[in-house]
C-alpha cells in the first residue's frame, strides 16, 4: 500500500474534520551529547553540525574540520555532505562521505570561492551553488569543475531551489527575498516584506514559495505569478518553517519552544506542540513507509513526532484522480473513427465527465462521513419551506420540507441517509451535496440536492485545461506512431528477431503546465515500452546479467521504432534548442549476482552518479574496476544503453536541449520479465 | 523444422524453471538497533549477494523484499561495526555495537543513585568519584578522577571534574547506556533534576539524572582511576 493511500485510510478512521491533536501524539527522540545547530536531512534522516563537527543522527561524526561549520548541506541523492567554515578571510568549502569518517571528497580553493556566505545543491544533485557576494560559482559535481559563474541582482546569505529546477531562492543580506530563474539567474520576483527575512521555502510540489519574516507573518505566493494566496500571522518570533509535503499544512516555529502546526486553507486552524527543552531552530516533514513525521531539534535532541493524524489534502487527491482519468479518456477507443472520437472527446462531454467524477470520487473520499456523524435539527425557515439539519462533521444543510410536514420531524433517529454523495469546499472539507432522506415516523422521503451549487471550477481556473485541438492531434499522432510500431514489428517477426509473445507499446498524450516564467506551456509526452511474455523473455530480452541494447531483441526492436518515429512522424517536435525530457528506466530482476560480472567500461565509469530509483533521488557507483557486483548497476547500465543509442543514433536530438533522467528499478521478483527498459520524450512547450 | 520447434520449447522450458523464483524467497522485515537498545536510523542494510539495499527508517525498521532463506545481509553504519547475519526467515533484530565503544574504568562502588518515584535520591555527604570514560578520536586518554560531593539530592558540588592528559580538544564522555553526560572538565554544579551546569559554561546533557528512561533502574557511583580509548 502506497504511503499516500495509507495516509488517507488512516486520517479517514482518526480525524474526518476534528483537527489533530499533536502534543499527545508520540515523539521519537535522539538525544544529542551537543545541540544541533544547524540541519538539513535525506529522506527521514537528519544530519545536524556544532562547532567544528558533522554529525549524523545517533551523534557520530561524519567529519570534523579546521574552523567552525557556518552551513551544511546534504547532497540529494544521500552520499556525501558539503559544509562551510571561515578560512581567514576566506571560506572553506568541503565535500565529505556521509557514511565514512573524516573522507574527504573534494575541498574547493579558498582563492576561488572567496567569502562564501550560502550552498545549495541543485535540485538533480549534479551541481553545487555557492554563493560569495553576489558572485554565484556552479560547480559540477564529478569533477568538481567551475561550469558556471554568474553575478546575481543582490547577495544571498541563504539558498534554496524549487523540485522542478524552476526557481532559486535567496534570503539577501539585507534581510528581503528573492527569486531567481534557476535557468539564467535572471530576477523573477523581488518581495519588499515589511520586516527581515527569517526563512523561506519552496512546497514539495513546487506549486507555492512562504516567506517568514521577523515581524510574525508567513506569506505564500503561488508560483506561476507569485501573487500572495494566503497570509498567516501572529507567529510571535516566526523562526522557521516547513511545508508538510501535501501542501495543505505549515509546521512555524513560533519560538524556540513552540511549533505551530497550521492549515494554511482554514488559517484558524492552529495545533502547538510545546518542548519543554527549547532550542527549536529547524523544522522538516518526512515520512516513512507508513508514518508521517515532523522532525526538528531541541536543545538536546532530535525529534521526530508524529503527524499521521493530521487530514490529507482531499482536493489534491481528488485533481490527481481526475487527472488520471481524463488521460485514460482523451485517449482513443480501439476501432474508434475519428468521427466518432470527436463527438465522444469534445468540451461538453469533458464538463459533464469532470462533474460526475468529482463527485463520484469526493464521495468515496469522503468515506460514510454521515454515519460517523451526530445530526442535530436547527431551525425551518417558512418562507422558503427549509428544514436546517446540522452535522458534527460536516456544514448544515437545508432540505425542503413542506410546512405542514416539519412536526413530522421531531426525532433525528428517524432519519435515514440513502444515496449520499459529498462534495469538497475550498476548504478541503467534505458536504453533503445529495441525500435521499426517508423519515421513518411517517414513512416519507425527502431529497437534499445541492449538485449544482458547488463545484471545483476553481480548480479548473487555476490549473487550465488542454485545448481539445492538441489532445485531437495528439490522439492522430498516436496512430501513426502505432503504424510505425506495427511496420517495425512486422519485420522484427519476419526476421526472427522477436516472437510474437513480444508485446511494444506507444503512447502520446498532452500535458498541460507552465514554465518558469509563469506561461502557460502544453508539453508532448511520448512514451515507449516493451512487456515480454516470462517464457519468451529470455530469448526476445536481456539474457541474465546482460545489459547491452543489442543484447536484447525487443529493446532493440523498441528503440528502433523511437528512431524511425522521431525522425518521421514526430520530427516537427525536435526542434533546435527547444527542451527535450529524456526518462530513460533500466530495470532489473532480483536475482542474485553472485559472481562481479565484468564490465568494460563501455558507456563510461559513474562515481556516486545520481539517479531515481524507485522515484527518489539516490546514486550509484559503476566503475571499469569495480565491475558489477548489484541489480541496481545492471538496471543503470541497461538505462545508459539506450541513452546512448538515442544519443548516437537519432538524427535531430543533439540540436535539442536535452535533459537525460536515468531511471532505476529492481523488481522484487526473479526472472528475465523483469528485465527491460521503457523511455518517456518529454517536448516542453511543444505546441 | 519440428526438430528445431522442439529444441525451441526445451530450451524455453529449462530457462523458465531457472527463472522461476527460488524456493525460500520473502519479505524480509527488520529492526536494527544500537547497543543502547534504541532503533538506529539510516543503518544502509544490504542482502550481500544482489546488492540490493534499504535504509532503516527512524525506528530503526527496514523492509527488504526477494531475500531468499540463508542469504546473508550486512548492515553498515558510521560509527558502529558492520555486522553480518544470515537470515532464516522470520523477522530480524539486529543489535550494532558502537566502535571505539567507551570502556569503563576500573573503580568501586561508593555510592549510588535510585530513582524514587519522579525523582532520583543520591546518597547523602558521599564523597563520590565520577566515573570516567571517554570516546575521543584522537586515541588513548588518561583521564583522572577527582571526587564531588553531594550536598542535597539535587544539588551535587563537584570539585573537580578531572585532569586530561590528552591531545585535541574533542571528548564526550558517557555513561553506562550510551547516553551523552557532557564534554570539557571544570567545576560543575547540579541544579535541579534535570540540568548540570558547568562553570565553563558548557552545557551537559540531562538524561543521566532523568528517571524518565525505564532502563536506569539505578546508577552506581564509583571512585576511580580511569582511562579509555
Amino acid at each position: 500500500m502506497s504511503h499516500r493511500y495509507f495516509t488517507v485510510l488512516l486520517a479517514l478512521g482518526l480525524s474526518i474534520t476534528a483537527f489533530a491533536q499533536l502534543q499527545n501524539e508520540e515523539t521519537r527522540v535522539f538525544k544529542q551529547t551537543k545541540y544541533p545547530v544547524g540541519l538539513d536531512n535525506y529522506q527521514s534522516i537528519l544530519y545536524y553540525f556544532n562547532g567544528n563537527e558533522a554529525l549524523n543522527i545517533r551523534h557520530s561524526v561524519i567529519c570534523s574540520v579546521r574552523g567552525e561549520i557556518q552551513n551544511m548541506k546534504v547532497n540529494p541523492a544521500a552520499h556525501s555532505l558539503a559544509v562551510v567554515f571561515p578560512n581567514k578571510d576566506k571560506s572553506s568549502v568541503e565535500i565529505y562521505y556521509m557514511n565514512k569518517r573524516d573522507e574527504r571528497l573534494h575541498h574547493f580553493p579558498e582563492k576561488v570561492i572567496g567569502k562564501a556566505q550560502a550552498i545549495c545543491y541543485t535540485p538533480d544533485a549534479r551541481k553545487l551553488m555557492i554563493a560569495s557576494g553576489n558572485k554565484l560559482l556552479t560547480f559540477e559535481l564529478n569533477k568538481y569543475t567551475l561550469v558556471q559563474e554568474d553575478l546575481l541582482s543582490a547577495t544571498p546569505v541563504s539558498l534554496c531551489t524549487s523540485r522542478n529546477g524552476y526557481f532559486l531562492g535567496g534570503i539577501t543580506e539585507d534581510g528581503q527575498a528573492v527569486i531567481w530563474n534557476l535557468e539564467t539567474k535572471a530576477v523573477r520576483k523581488v518581495f519588499n516584506t515589511p520586516a527581515r527575512v527569517n526563512a523561506i521555502a519552496f512546497s514539495a510540489d513546487n506549486k507555492q514559495f512562504g516567506i517568514l519574516t521577523a515581524n510574525g507573518e508567513l506569506k505564500i505566493y503561488d508560483t506561476r505569478q507569485f501573487e500572495e494566496q494566503v497570509s498567516i500571522g501572529q507567529l510571535n518570533q516566526a523562526i522557521t518553517f516547513a511545508f508538510h509535503p501535501d501542501g495543505k499544512y505549515v509546521g512555524v516555529v513560533t519560538n524556540p519552544s513552540t511549533i505551530e502546526v497550521i492549515n494554511t486553507l482554514k488559517t484558524e486552524e492552529r495545533d502547538p506542540v510545546t518542548v519543554l527543552e527549547g532550542g527549536i531552530s529547524y523544522i522538516q516533514f518526512v515520512y516513512t513507509e507508513t508514518t508521517n513525521y515532523m522532525a526538528f531539534n531541541t536543545a538536546n535532541s532530535l525529534s521526530y513526532k508524529n503527524v499521521t493524524s493530521l487530514t490529507p489534502y482531499y482536493t489534491r487527491l481528488l485533481e490527481e484522480e481526475l487527472s488520471q482519468r481524463f488521460d485514460e479518456w482523451q485517449q482513443r477507443l480501439p476501432g474508434e473513427t475519428l468521427e466518432e472520437y470527436q463527438l465522444r472527446v469534445n468540451d461538453e462531454n469533458r464538463n459533464r465527465k469532470s462533474h460526475e467524477w468529482e463527485e463520484e470520487i469526493s464521495t468515496r473520499l469522503a468515506s460514510d462521513l454521515v454515519a460517523m456523524s451526530s445530526v442535530t435539527l436547527g431551525s425551518y425557515n417558512a418562507a422558503q419551506e427549509l428544514l436546517a439539519l446540522n452535522f458534527s462533521t460536516m456544514p448544515t444543510i437545508f432540505l425542503p420540507v413542506p410546512a405542514n410536514e416539519v412536526s413530522d420531524f421531531d426525532d433525528t433517529g428517524n432519519l435515514e441517509f440513502h444515496n449520499v454523495k459529498y462534495g469538497l469546499t475550498r476548504e478541503d472539507t467534505f458536504e453533503m451535496v445529495y441525500a435521499d432522506i426517508y423519515n421513518k415516523k411517517v414513512g416519507k422521503t425527502y431529497t437534499f440536492d445541492n449538485r449544482e451549487r458547488r463545484s471545483l471550477d476553481y480548480l479548473h481556473d487555476e490549473e487550465g485545461f488542454v485545448p481539445l485541438e492538441y489532445i485531437q492531434q495528439a490522439s492522430m499522432e498516436e496512430v501513426m506512431l502505432k503504424e510505425i510500431k506495427e511496420k517495425v514489428v512486422e519485420a522484427a517477426l519476419q526476421q526472427n528477431v522477436i516472437t510474437d509473445h513480444t508485446q511494444i507499446a506507444v503512447n502520446a498524450r498532452v500535458v498541460n503546465d507552465y514554465d518558469a516564467d509563469g506561461k502557460q506551456i502544453y508539453n508532448y509526452e511520448v512514451s515507449y515500452k516493451y512487456d515480454v511474455e516470462e517464457e519468451f523473455s529470455s530469448r526476445d530480452d536481456f539474457p541474465s546479467g546482460r545489459f547491452q541494447v543489442e543484447q536484447s531483441a525487443a529493446a532493440m526492436s523498441m528503440l528502433a521504432i523511437v528512431k524511425e518515429s522521431l525522425e518521421g512522424s514526430l520530427n516537427q517536435y525536435l526542434r533546435p534548442g527547444k527542451k527535450l525530457k529524456v526518462q530513460v528506466t533500466g530495470s532489473a530482476d532480483a536475482t542474485p549476482v553472485r559472481r562481479v560480472i565484468p564490465y568494460q567500461g563501455v558507456y563510461g565509469d559513474f562515481t556516486n552518479e545520481p539517479i531515481y530509483q524507485n522515484g527518489e533521488l539516490t546514486s550509484i557507483t559503476v566503475t571499469k574496476a569495480s565491475g558489477i557486483t548489484t541489480n541496481e548497476q545492471l538496471a543503470f547500465l541497461r538505462a545508459l544503453g539506450v541513452k546512448n543509442y538515442i544519443q548516437n543514433n537519432v538524427a535531430g536530438i543533439d540540436q535539442m536541449k536535452a535533459d537525460f533522467i536515468e531511471n532505476v528499478e529492481v523488481s522484487k521478483d526473479r526472472g528475465s520479465a523483469f528485465r527491460r527498459i521503457s523511455v518517456v520524450f518529454t517536448f516542453v512547450d511543444a505546441f | 523444422m519440428k526438430k528445431k520447434t522442439l529444441l525451441f520449447i526445451a530450451a524455453s522450458l529449462l530457462l523458465t524453471a531457472l527463472n522461476f523464483p527460488l524456493q525460500g524467497q520473502g519479505v524480509l522485515r527488520g529492526t536494527v538497533s544500537g547497543d543502547n537498545g534504541e532503533g538506529l536510523p539510516g543503518v544502509t542494510v544490504i542482502v550481500s549477494s544482489t546488492g540490493n539495499s534499504a535504509l532503516s527508517d527512524i525506528m530503526g525498521d527496514f523492509v527488504l523484499y526477494n531475500v531468499a532463506s540463508g542469504e546473508t545481509i550486512r548492515f553498515e553504519y558510521l560509527g558502529y561495526k558492520t555486522q553480518e547475519v544470515v537470515w532464516d526467515r522470520g523477522p530480524l533484530k539486529v543489535t550494532l555495537k558502537q566502535k571505539n565503544a567507551p570502556k569503563w574504568v576500573v573503580g568501586h562502588e561508593v555510592g549510588a543513585i535510585r530513582p524514587t518515584g519522579s525523582e532520583w535520591q543520591t546518597t547523602l555527604g558521599s564523597f563520590v568519584g565520577y566515573y570516567n570514560i571517554n570516546h575521543s578520536r584522537f586515541g588513548a586518554d588518561l583521564h583522572i578522577s577527582f571526587p564531588f560531593i553531594v550536598i542535597s539530592p539535587n544539588l551535587v558540588f563537584r570539585v573537580a571534574d578531572r585532569f586530561f592528559l590528552r591531545a585535541g580538544p574533542t571528548y564526550n564522555c558517557y555513561d553506562k547506556i550510551g547516553k551523552g553526560l557532557g564534554v570539557n572538565g571544570g567545576l560543575s554544579l547540579m541544579v535541579g533534576k534535570y540540568t548540570i551546569i558547568t562553570l565553563d559554561g558548557q552545557y551537559y546533557g540531562s538524561s543521566y539524572f532523568a528517571p524518565t528512561d525505564p532502563r536506569q533502574k539505578c546508577v552506581a557511583i564509583k571512585a576511580g582511576i580511569g582511562w579509555a580509548f
